[in-house]
């Protein structure tokens, strides 16, 4: 047997809800590793639609979470500024949307205390030209757009810097029991394929929709509902705040700007399988149709690429209901030792991104209980370094708009991106689309090594642009190589893997530019570069 | 009036305007892009982006009799015609040869300029890159070249372009500065003097990025030959490749000398037809909308990736005449004077978004071939 570590909890999941307990626990003082199959946000943390709600879509149906959400929000554009835009959010009630529907909102957000704005019409179409021009009644709510590829980075960043352990493409294989006890994980490596033993006083299942899975390690039923929805990207930004219809939830309904660009979504269908991110051109269609109704020119808009994730809703009943949407998305907080005679593990899922602060102090309160720790919630005061660096870069030799982006993104890795852009030969642009220097890339690659684009793209976001990386990812690739971060065989694989996962994505929005995008990827790769199918195992 | 219009300025849309003209017809050239070729490697590949000789290629292009017949015949006036041009390929459509890329990958080509060799199995290699240009780095490529050259050894050197070079430069930027004897001498000083100090042996072949000079590749090349004493090649990859650019270059000078009319930064937005098929072209220019009217009309827009042809959500359309395409890309009710060649004859002749050297050719001799059949049948010959 391999390695064992011992430690006070484990936190299964590297999502936000993982990443929000594993700091709750650090500022308290808890020893603690969380475990992660891939990446950092691997699951729905990073396949979503970035909303950061102000309760007012929920308002209506689920006042618990409309409650919840207005909350967080105004905690976490305090706590985590760095990855939130306070975009702000508008509510549009187009002719084909129920008037009834309006009062019955306007007294719900007002029982919840979301604060409500009328817009004229007319100011609302100057400020959102791309809106309807046939919207009826226009609202300003506090709805802001969270980067969720910064968040859970920093959040975990922060906990580890707390004292915390993260390990990344670490994937939980085994719950280790003694009888009515769990006592630990076993995980396997993704990269060498080791396999280590963690034990713990108590595990923590923060797995999202895998949730069922690590339950069954346990031998305990649990009973998920995996909603999957999609969004699309447009290539740019089209609106400055959300743009949200006014009625009840439904499908294809939001805009959320993110960026430079716009995410549009989403649908919600019933899957059995957590790994299952298919994408279907006619959900998409759909999707068109219905955000017609508040984006006119949808169709003529360029899409650069479409995603899904699932929403990890509990369920304890067995009722099932094929859209999920009236599934409650509440938060589930299970104490395994009540629920099924299991002491050492307690499940914490649903809720929302938004709420992910909250869930986790709730898991956090309880973990204090059970290990009989006093220590208080810190995280509603306590912030999460700011992106911001204003202050470097000043006097580095480098493209204005590189620049740009580093000041408002470099964070605390600021000093030494500034330090290896000036030492080294380290300060050009690797992606153009998004403005990325090969110092920024090399301040994410781990000690360990371990390259992979992937993870690169989720922290600085290379490749993320129109072009999707057709010709970053083989030149970060070959620098990497070239400096020695990486084998040509990781280079390899990691290339491989970048394509067809930026290619999968781009596939199901193949149309007009978006099409030629893609075809110019297989051109380059197959073609100009050499590139053939290998049977690369994807890590 | 023209007795030819040809749509495009790729490798087809050129070739077919300098062949039209050769026949003697009065030819003119309307274009928007500068051509899928500016991405290319300037190799002629059969099947781009996967192996197989000239059997697997007929059956994929599912290639009929005539235009088999007519192989031969297209790749020697290809040879001719660049040789001519002062940039001549070499290389057989029957023995395909391994050629290393910008990435160390492998691929088997069938023709190539005169600025690439290829690679060995044994032997010595000096891979040099050049410090500014991103999009080759030399261990990189010695990664990949050793896992499919396992018996080869290899060197790497990186030297810089010197004074009159930026933080980052293309393939092609680098290309222009070579042009010039200073920068040439500059660079073969720093090879010697590294392969000296790091008593790097003598190499059978050195491998550069498609770099060697745009004007004056043969002085380069030459140079590089005969100072440094062994084979040099380029290693096409990411484009701008200086390989293709000189090409492209040289085929639309000759085409201008030959008395092409060109119509560059032109967009054809539609065309007036009668019974007999295009009677004129709509083009349109940064400020003004006129017609140019002609007798046979080559279209050589590409597919997808050259623009020539769109998927739209319902159903992939012709771009340039807004014809109807089926859904592989076949043009339904093709007017009976336009002759679609290369990428424009849809999907099924494309491989990795481009139809491949060989058949870009082929398709422009077979199609002008053609065209002058049918010009003679129909008495409409201007000569
Ligand atoms: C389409 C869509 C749109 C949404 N939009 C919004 C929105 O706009 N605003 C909002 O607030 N919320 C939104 N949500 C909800 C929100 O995204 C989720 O509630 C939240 O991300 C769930 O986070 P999580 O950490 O619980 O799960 P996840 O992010 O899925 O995290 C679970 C992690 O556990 C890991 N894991 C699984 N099994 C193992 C194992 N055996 N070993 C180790 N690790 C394992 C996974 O790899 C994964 O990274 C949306 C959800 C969807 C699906």
């Amino acid at each position: 047997m391999g390695q064992i570590i011992e430690t006070d909890v484990v936190v299964i999941g590297g999502g936000m809800t993982g990443a929000g307990v594993l700091r709750d626990l650090a500022l308290r003082g808890i020893k603690a590793i969380l475990v992660e199959q891939q990446d950092l946000g691997h699951g729905t943390s990073t396949r979503n639609h970035g909303l950061l709600h102000s309760g007012a879509r929920y308002a209506v149906r689920d006042e618990e979470a409309a409650i919840e959400s207005y909350r967080e929000n105004l905690i976490l554009k305090k706590t985590v500024p760095g990855s939130i835009e306070q975009t702000g959010g508008f509510f549009v009630k187009v002719p084909e949307d129920d008037d009834s529907y309006i009062q019955k909102w306007l007294s719900a957000c007002a029982k919840v205390g979301i604060p409500v704005e009328e817009i004229p019409v007319t100011l609302a179409l100057q400020q959102e030209p791309f809106l309807n021009k046939d919207a009826q009644v226009v609202y300003r709510v506090p709805d802001g757009a969270v980067d969720c590829f910064t968040m859970v980075v920093d959040v975990v960043a922060d906990a580890v810097n707390h004292g915390a352990k993260a390990l990344t493409y670490h994937e939980v294989v085994d719950v280790i029991t003694e009888q009515n006890r769990v006592t630990g994980v076993r995980v396997r490596d993704g990269f060498t394929g080791e396999e280590k033993v963690i034990l713990a006083e108590l595990v923590v299942n923060a797995s999202g929709p895998w949730g069922a899975k690590i339950a069954e390690l346990a031998g305990i039923p649990l009973r998920m509902i995996n909603n999957k929805g999609m969004l699309a990207i447009f290539n740019h930004r089209i609106n400055k705040q959300v743009i949200n219809r006014l009625r009840m939830p439904g499908d294809a309904d939001i805009f959320v700007p993110a960026h430079n660009v716009t995410i549009f979504g989403t649908t919600g269908i019933n899957v059995e399988d957590p790994n299952d991110f298919s994408l279907h051109r006619q959900e998409l269609e759909g999707m068109l149709a219905e955000g017609k109704k508040l984006i006119p020119s949808i169709n003529e808009l360029r899409l650069i690429r479409a995603f899904s994730g699932s929403r990890p809703l509990y369920q304890e009943s067995t009722v099932s209901d094929a859209s999920g949407r009236n599934v409650t998305r509440g938060i589930a907080l299970l104490d395994h030792l009540k629920r099924d005679g299991l002491d050492g593990l307690v499940t914490i899922t649903g809720g929302k991104l938004t709420t992910f602060r909250y869930m986790a102090e709730r898991t956090v309160d309880l973990v204090g209980e059970k290990l009989g720790i006093k220590a208080a919630c810190t995280t509603d005061q306590e912030r999460v370094p700011h992106r911001k660096a204003e202050e470097f870069f000043k006097d580095v030799d480098m493209a204005p708009a590189a620049r740009h982006k580093l000041s408002h993104w470099a964070g605390t890795k600021a000093a030494e991106i500034e330090l290896s852009l000036k030492e080294k030969a380290a300060n050009f642009v690797v992606c153009e689309c998004e403005q990325v220097t090969w110092a920024e890339i090399e301040s994410v690659i781990p000690a360990e090594g371990r390259f992979h684009l992937g993870d690169i793209r989720r922290r600085t976001r290379l490749g993320m642009g129109p072009c999707q990386g057709t010709f970053c990812n083989h030149r970060a690739a070959a620098l990497a190589v070239e400096k020695g971060k990486a084998t040509s065989d990781e280079a390899e694989r990691s290339l491989h893997h970048a394509v067809f996962e930026r290619k999968k994505g781009m596939d199901v929005v193949a149309t007009g530019e978006t099409a030629k995008q893609m075809q110019l990827m297989d051109t380059i790769y197959r073609v100009s570069l050499g590139f053939r199918e290998g049977d690369y195992q994807h890590v | 009036m023209y007795d030819v219009v040809v749509i495009g300025q790729g490798l087809s849309g050129m070739l077919s305007a300098i062949w039209a003209k050769e026949h003697g017809y009065r030819t003119a050239l309307v274009a928007t892009g500068s051509g899928k070729i500016m991405q290319s490697t300037g190799v002629l590949d059969l099947i781009p982006g996967a192996d197989g000789g000239l059997k697997e290629w007929s059956e994929l292009y599912q290639l009929a009799a005539i235009e088999q017949s007519q192989l031969t015949g297209a790749m020697e006036q290809f040879k001719i015609l660049t040789k001519r041009l002062g940039y001549p390929y070499k290389g057989d459509i029957e023995h395909l040869v391994p050629i290393v890329m910008g990435s160390g990958h492998i691929k088997e080509t069938a023709l190539y300029p005169e600025t690439i060799s290829p690679i060995k199995e044994h032997g010595q290699v000096v891979i040099v890159g050049f410090d500014e240009v991103i999009d080759f780095q030399p261990a990189y490529i010695k990664g990949n070249l050793q896992k499919a050259r396992p018996q080869l050894s290899i060197a790497t050197i990186e030297i810089s372009l010197g004074k009159q070079s930026q933080r980052t430069m293309t393939q092609l930027d680098a290309a222009r500065l070579l042009d010039k004897k200073e920068n040439l001498d500059y660079c073969i000083k720093q090879i010697k003097q590294q392969m000296t100090v790091r008593e790097i042996s003598q190499p059978d072949l050195f491998i550069f990025p498609a770099s060697l000079g745009v004007e004056n590749w043969k002085y380069t090349l030459e140079q590089f030959t005969k100072e440094l004493g062994a084979i040099v090649t380029e290693a096409p990859g990411m484009p701008p490749n200086t390989t293709a650019i000189r090409l492209h270059e040289r085929l639309k000078k000759e085409a201008v000398k030959l008395g092409v009319r060109f119509y560059v930064d032109t967009t054809v937005v539609g065309c007036k037809m009668d019974r007999a098929g295009i009677e004129s072209l709509t083009i349109k220019t940064s400020n003004h909308t006129t017609d140019i009217s002609g007798k046979q009309f080559i279209l050589a827009t590409g597919g997808i990736l050259g623009g020539g042809l769109e998927v739209t959500s319902d159903g992939v359309k012709e771009t340039a005449l807004e014809l109807d395409a089926d859904e592989n890309g076949n043009i339904i009710h093709c007017p009976e004077n336009l002759y679609p060649v290369g990428a424009s004859r849809g999907f099924s002749v494309t491989h990795n978004g481009i139809t491949g050297g060989v058949y870009s050719v082929l398709s422009s001799h077979e199609m002008v071939d053609k065209l002058h059949q049918q010009a003679i049948i129909g008495g409409i010959r201007s000569a």
